[in-house]
C-alpha cells in the first residue's frame, strides 16, 4: 500500500515540475495558443485528494497567473477557486472514479475556465485574439483526455 | 444521534471553509502590490536551473522554427554577400568623415545611459504580452524606461517598478501604437499589432515611399519611447488591398522567444 505521505511528496513534486515547464517552455512553445498544465493538474488531483490540499495548490498557481499573465489582479484566483468548487459540486451529479464522467467533468471545466477568461477579456476591454483561446482550449482538452486515458490506462 | 452530530459536523466545517475562503480573498484582493512582488522574488530565487531551462527553451523553439530560420538563414547569406561589397564604400566615407570631424573638433554626442538586465519571467499565457526582469528601484529603475536589446532593438519600456524586479510591456501587447519613422525615405506612420499577432502600417500618407525591408526606427512623435529605437522592417507591400490603411506588413526585429539579456535606458522618463 503507498504511503499517503509519499503519495502527497509525488503530487507536490510533480506540480513544482509543472510550474517549471509552465514558466520555461510553454511560451516558447507557440504564439498561437498556450497550455495551462496547472489547471489540468489541479483538476485531476481534484479527484483525488482533499479539498484543503487542492486550495493551497490552486492559490500558488493562480498567484502566478495573476502575476505574470493579464493586467486583471485577482481574475485567475476567482477562476480557480470557482472550478476547484463546481468540481467538488459536479461529483454530486457523476461518478467520482470512472473514466467517462472524470472526462466528462474535465473537459467541462476547462471550457468553463476559457469561456470565463475570453468573458474577462471582452468585458474589461483587453485587446487578444479570440481564436488563439479557441485554440488553446482545443490543445487543453487534448492533453486532459490523454492525461486522464494515461492515468485509467496505467491506474496511477 | 451520531448522525445528526456528524451533520452539525459537516456544516460548521463548510462555514469554517467558507469564512476562511471570504478572508483568503479579502487579503488576497487587496495586497495586489506585496502578493506581486513576493510571487516575482519567490519564482526568481526558486528558478535556480533557469540558465539550463533557457537553454532547452531555445532548443524547443530553433526546433519548432526550423523552416523559419533556414530561410532567415538563406536571406542572412546573401545580405552577407551584399554587404561585403558595399563595405569598401563605407570605409573610404568613415575615414573622410573622421578627418572632417577632427578639423571640426566635433565632440561625440553623449548617448544613453544604459543598465544590463536579464528577463527572468515572461507572461506564460502570452495574453499580455508582459516581461519581467531582475533589477528594480534598488537599481535606478523607474516605470516608463525604455527596454532595449543589446543590438538597440526596442523590446518595450517598464510598467511597473518594485524593489528588486521590474515589470514591462513588450511591443508585442495586443492593441500596441508605436510611432515609427522610415529610416531612409523619413515617412512617419504608426506601427500597430492586430489581434491575429501581425504587425502593420497605418496612418501612412498618401503616395508615400515605403519599400518592402525598409527599416522602421521609433519617431519623435512617440510619449513613451525615445526616437532612433529599431522596431521593424516592412516585410509585405500590399497594393490591391481593400483596406488602405493595412497595406504593409511589418516583421518586428524583437525576437520574443529568445529575450533573454536587454538594457534599460535610465535617463529617458516620459
Amino acid at each position: 500500500m503507498k504511503s499517503p505521505f509519499l503519495s502527497y511528496f509525488l503530487a507536490i513534486l510533480l506540480f513544482f515540475f509543472f510550474v517549471l515547464l509552465e514558466l520555461n517552455f510553454i511560451s516558447g512553445f507557440s504564439s498561437l495558443f498556450f497550455v495551462n498544465f496547472l489547471l489540468i493538474f489541479i483538476i485531476i488531483l481534484n479527484f483525488i485528494y482533499p479539498f484543503t490540499f487542492i486550495a493551497i495548490l490552486a492559490l500558488i498557481s493562480s498567484l502566478i497567473f495573476d502575476t505574470l499573465s493579464f493586467n486583471l489582479w485577482g481574475l485567475h484566483f476567482v477562476l480557480f477557486f470557482l472550478i476547484i468548487i463546481f468540481q467538488r459540486f459536479l461529483f454530486n451529479f457523476f461518478e467520482k472514479n470512472t473514466y467517462y464522467s472524470n472526462l466528462f467533468i474535465g473537459e467541462i471545466l476547462i471550457a468553463f475556465y476559457f469561456l470565463s477568461l475570453a468573458l474577462a477579456l471582452f468585458l474589461f476591454k483587453q485587446p487578444v485574439f479570440y481564436f488563439k483561446l479557441l485554440f488553446s482550449f482545443m490543445i487543453n482538452t487534448l492533453i486532459y483526455w490523454i492525461l486522464n486515458y494515461l492515468r485509467f490506462r496505467f491506474a496511477i | 444521534m451520531l448522525k445528526k452530530e456528524r451533520n452539525y459536523f459537516n456544516i460548521i466545517t463548510k462555514v469554517i471553509i467558507l469564512i476562511t475562503f471570504v478572508i483568503l480573498t479579502k487579503i488576497y484582493l487587496n495586497q495586489e502590490i506585496f502578493l506581486k512582488a513576493l510571487a516575482v522574488e519567490t519564482l526568481k530565487n526558486t528558478n535556480v536551473f533557469s540558465q539550463p531551462f533557457l537553454e532547452i527553451k531555445f532548443f524547443i523553439s530553433d526546433f519548432l522554427n526550423f523552416n523559419r530560420i533556414r530561410k532567415d538563414y538563406l536571406n542572412l547569406k546573401e545580405e552577407n554577400l551584399r554587404l561585403s561589397s558595399e563595405i569598401n564604400s563605407c570605409n573610404l566615407t568613415k575615414e573622410e568623415n573622421e578627418i572632417l570631424k577632427e578639423a571640426l573638433k566635433i565632440k561625440e554626442e553623449k548617448k544613453w545611459q544604459l543598465k544590463e538586465a536579464k528577463v527572468i519571467l515572461i507572461d506564460p499565457l502570452q495574453l499580455s504580452g508582459d516581461f519581467w526582469i531582475n533589477k528594480g528601484l534598488a537599481s535606478g529603475l523607474k516605470e516608463g524606461m525604455n527596454v532595449i536589446t543589446l543590438n538597440e532593438v526596442l523590446v518595450g519600456r517598464l510598467t511597473q517598478c518594485f524593489k528588486n524586479s521590474c515589470k514591462g510591456e513588450s511591443i508585442y501587447k495586443s492593441g500596441i501604437k508605436i510611432g515609427v519613422e522610415d529610416l531612409r525615405s523619413k515617412v512617419l506612420a504608426v506601427l500597430e499589432k492586430d489581434f491575429r499577432g501581425s504587425f502593420y502600417l497605418k496612418l501612412v500618407p498618401p503616395l508615400a515611399d515605403i519599400e518592402i525591408n525598409d527599416i522602421l526606427v521609433t519617431s519623435s512623435e512617440n510619449p513613451n519611447y525615445l526616437k532612433g529605437l529599431l522596431v521593424a522592417k516592412v516585410k509585405e507591400k500590399i497594393t490591391d488591398s481593400k483596406n488602405p490603411e493595412k497595406e504593409y506588413i511589418l516583421e518586428p526585429f524583437l525576437n520574443r522567444l529568445r529575450l533573454n539579456e536587454v538594457l534599460v535606458i535610465t535617463n529617458f522618463e516620459p
